[in-house]
């Protein structure tokens, strides 16, 4: 028997499983559209007032679709799946993953990719809806492959962004009480990917730190594929760098895992 | 009238005694007390970003200069700090009471049941960031704005602070009550705390439509404009009595639901 099919079953129950709460789904997509108002109205102020056409380096029209793409890739990439592991860890019941003859990171990412393939494809759907009528009134045309582009930046980077919060949650390794730590990293991720503002807005020092970090390839990058600020070579450049931090990431987040097992008490379970 | 008194001093010692277990408890896990005081320091430097565009981008909001910008930046953080403080936990865990029946055992104390379990819970360390950020932020902009420093100003200010924290209750508690009918509401707290942000900037930034909403239907705006807007000599009479007036007519419409949540409740296990 090939390996797969138990994957695929774990797939298939994390769509079902995404398919339960369909009035959440739909409450979380209403509340994703209000930071979006309110960074709308700030930005209209910023713009209005002003002579000068860009802020940041973004024209208006660059800042607001910029703005309502992060929101919803935000929403998008955001796995959650640290507390999920870090729990798992905790009260053990990692344990009977253990003895399952498949891997636990395998049944994770693939629970994972389940569960986001009904919000992958909603939220896509929103997206180009959006494009389309924002693009005809801030005349920001995009090209038909930055659309395809932007799909596989968004894949990749749910990929690198189910890695990164892998390698955090190995933490509950050494901490037993971590609640708040993931909420906290969490939000330092989002801030730190260009979640809430376009990463210029941190002064250039912080911004050419951030090259060197994998996080802007998450959320900022693929924002800035669709709202048509990149050229071509600098989408195919980082479509390269999101698959590189992919397997960095995926090798650090074994060596933390590896490190942190031997903590590993199995208490409860 | 005595009866009253002396029923308001019970609850004043009960509400201590609450302080009190909270503080002894948390001071347990003092990892753990740190570790909410960061998470608030992360969520204060997503807000301080907002300060970082406005000075940067010289923002004018109406007349309001930057700095004016800065003292309702700074109401909203210290409005922030005081709601998950004093509520967040407590709301938090009304529909864990209600899916596990747990509420039963509340419901046989002999006190109010919507105080034991809206402000059993106070954390003591996630409140202090926001706290001295936000009266940093009021005393910058205040002294920046030149605005006099009078007991009339400063009783203004605190009463629709103390206005906005009674709102606050009132608003943030309608999500955790819902769950009495049905069940899973966390998807609409999310979107109450997604309007709550909208306290980040001056109301005068938003089209008057959502501004009247925000004022008179679901006065979400009230919280932190008043205060500041009152000082500024911004307010007009009439928006000035509304802002008194509305915690009261929260609070008695809060009171209705809750009787009738209740009424509603059917123990789910236990």
């Amino acid at each position: 028997m090939s390996i797969y099919p138990k994957y695929i079953r774990v797939f298939k129950l994390g769509v079902q499983a995404s398919m339960e709460y369909r009035l959440d789904f739909a409450f979380s997509l209403i509340s994703a559209f209000f930071p979006i108002m309110i960074q709308y109205y700030i930005w209209t102020a910023v713009y209005g007032r002003s002579g000068s056409g860009q802020f940041f380096g973004y024209t208006y029209g660059e800042m607001i679709l910029y703005t309502i793409v992060a929101a919803i890739v935000t929403k998008i990439v955001t796995t959650n799946m640290d507390h999920v592991i870090a729990s798992d860890i905790k009260d053990g019941a990692l344990n009977k993953y253990l003895v399952q003859p498949a891997s636990y990171f395998g049944l994770k990412l693939f629970t994972l990719l389940g569960q986001k393939l009904f919000f992958f494809t909603v939220m896509l759907a929103v997206l180009f809806l959006v494009i389309y009528y924002f693009g005809g009134r801030y005349t920001i045309r995009i090209p038909h492959v930055n659309l395809v582009c932007f799909v596989a930046a968004m894949a990749l980077s749910l990929i690198l962004n189910f890695l990164i919060s892998y390698t955090i949650a190995a933490i509950a390794f050494w901490l037993s009480e971590i609640s708040y730590f993931f909420e906290m990293t969490g939000l330092l991720v989002i801030i730190l990917s260009g979640g809430v503002f376009p990463i210029e807005v941190f002064g250039r020092t912080v911004s050419s730190l951030l090259n060197y970090l994998p996080f802007k390839y998450t959320i900022y990058f693929p924002s800035n594929v669709i709202n048509g600020k990149l050229m071509m070579n600098e989408i195919t450049e980082g479509l390269l760098m999101q698959i590189f931090w992919i397997g960095v990431m995926f090798l650090v987040s074994k060596l933390v895992w590896r490190l942190g097992f031997k903590k590993y008490l199995g208490l409860g379970g | 009238m005595e009866t009253r008194l002396g029923t308001l001093k019970t609850y004043g010692i009960i509400y201590l005694q609450f302080i009190k277990n909270c503080f002894i408890a948390q001071m347990e896990y003092r990892t753990n007390f740190i570790l909410g005081i960061a998470v608030e320091i992360a969520y204060l430097l997503s807000k301080l970003l907002y300060v970082v565009v406005v000075y940067k981008s010289d923002l004018h909001i109406g007349d309001i200069p930057p700095d004016g910008i800065l003292m309702f930046v700074g109401t909203y953080t210290m409005m922030t700090g005081l709601y998950s403080g004093l509520f967040f936990t407590n709301f938090v865990r009304i529909s864990d009471y209600v899916r596990t029946g747990e509420l039963d055992l509340l419901m046989v104390k002999p006190i109010s049941l919507q105080f034991m379990v809206s402000l059993r819970y106070i954390d003591l360390g996630m409140p202090i960031p926001n706290l001295v950020a936000g009266i940093t932020m009021v005393s910058i902009g205040w002294s920046a704005l030149e605005i006099p420093v009078t007991a009339y100003h400063l009783f203004l200010f605190v009463l629709y602070l103390l206005s906005a924290l009674v709102i606050t209750y009132c608003l943030m508690i309608i999500p955790a009550i819902l769950s009495f009918w049905f069940v899973n509401t966390g998807g609409l707290a999310g979107i109450f705390y997604a309007i709550w942000d909208a306290n980040n900037m001056p109301m005068p930034i938003y089209p008057r439509l959502i501004q009247r909403i925000g004022v008179y239907v679901l006065p979400f705006l009230v919280i932190t404009n008043f205060g500041p807007l009152s000082v500024m000599e911004r307010l007009d009479g009439g928006l000035m009595l509304w802002g008194a007036l509305v915690p009261i007519l929260l609070l008695v419409c809060v009171r209705l639901i809750w009787r009738k949540a209740i009424k509603n409740y059917s123990s789910a296990s236990g």
